[in-house]
């Protein structure tokens, strides 16, 4: 799956470069956030950890590793999102830009 | 007495307009104007009468709280040849200052042998004066974060991209302006600009990208009542911002 809603309660995972992975291991705002220099982008690519719900919770994450397309970084880490909790924050900053 | 030197940098006269007494023991201070190519003012202090050394000249301008201009801790020293026409003067500091009334670099700062000093007298003096002179190196202000950066370097050299030195500098200037500054997380985005962050436990959070243009970008967040705010501000205006949001102690600014 690519695309579509995905139900509030799943979590997604989201690749952050290591130079996005801030000392205490949390990642910068800008890697959330559209890239300038990317003016092609269109959206934040996810992966849906809950897409493997048929197996064990420390296993998702392998599998999302071994089906993900780009690079990984040893440095680099996946930050785990509430799809309900990204989709509140995104709309809550909607309404502060007006 | 004093009427006209030659100033061994350019070789043209220096007229002094007005003699000041400081008050200060066998010291004299003159105002001149340079007649040089520099359309500044000159400044130029005189020992006058061959006792002491320069150095205790130039110890006692540095002390003279009275006078306005010490800025001798600024001045490069170099030996060089006594080409001061015969008056009494056995040192002489010069600073250059603009119409604002401030010094400015490269200032020259003379120590002449005359008047009975000896040769070693002299090296003394200049040993003395480039002790007390020679401007002590300013720790860097990112100092603490070299190790951090050159790890992001390492990083974004790995996938392609580059620090922008302007936004560096950037984050320099701000950490130079806020003697208080608490450690920041950093960050390197692709578009290669410093990105730092400061967090604490109650959710409060201040991030500001360093643009390199003399900006940053900066997004605000305090945990009382889930406030925001964002936008891109001069770096002082960012810390104003940061202030008047009442982060001012999360960040140290």
């Amino acid at each position: 799956m690519t695309s579509g809603d995905l139900p509030d309660g799943d979590n997604a995972v989201r690749y952050v470069g290591p130079t996005y992975v801030l000392e205490d291991g949390t990642a910068d705002r800008k890697a959330f956030q559209l890239r300038p220099n990317r003016p092609d982008e269109t959206g934040l690519s996810v992966n849906w950890l809950d897409y493997y719900a048929g197996i064990a919770e420390d296993e998702r994450l392998d599998e999302v590793r071994r089906v993900f397309r780009l690079r990984l970084s040893r440095n680099g880490r996946f930050a785990e999102l509430n799809v309900g909790a990204a989709k509140r924050a995104v709309r809550g900053a909607e309404r502060r830009r007006g | 007495m004093l009427e006209t030197v030659l100033d061994t940098q350019s070789n043209k006269p220096d007229r002094v307009e007005s003699l000041v007494i400081r008050g200060l023991d066998k010291a004299e201070v003159g105002f001149g104007s340079y007649q040089g190519a520099t359309p500044s003012k000159w400044v130029t202090f005189y020992h006058g009468n061959g006792t002491g050394t320069a150095c205790d000249f130039v110890k006692a301008v540095a002390s003279d709280t009275n006078y306005s201009v010490r800025r001798l801790n600024y001045a490069g020293v170099w030996p060089r040849q006594n080409r001061v026409l015969p008056i009494i003067a056995s040192a002489s500091a010069s600073i250059n200052i603009d119409r604002e009334d401030n010094a400015s670099l490269p200032a020259h700062f003379g120590v002449y042998g005359l008047a009975g000093l000896c040769p070693q007298c002299i090296q003394q003096a200049i040993e003395d004066v480039l002790a007390l002179d020679t401007p002590a190196p300013q720790p860097d202000p990112i100092r603490a974060y070299k190790d951090r950066i050159a790890e992001l370097r390492a990083y974004a050299a790995e996938d392609g991209f580059g620090l922008n030195p302007a936004s560096e500098g950037d984050f320099r200037a701000f950490a130079a302006a806020a003697p208080g500054l608490r450690r920041a997380m950093l960050a390197l985005p692709e578009e290669g600009n410093l990105s730092a962050n400061w967090r604490d436990a109650e959710g409060n959070r201040v991030s500001i990208e360093f643009l390199g243009n003399g900006k940053g970008e900066f997004v605000l967040r305090r945990s009382e009542g889930d406030a925001w705010d964002y936008g891109t501000d001069t770096l002082e205006g960012v810390k104003a911002r940061i202030s008047s949001f009442g982060l001012g102690s999360l960040v140290g600014v």
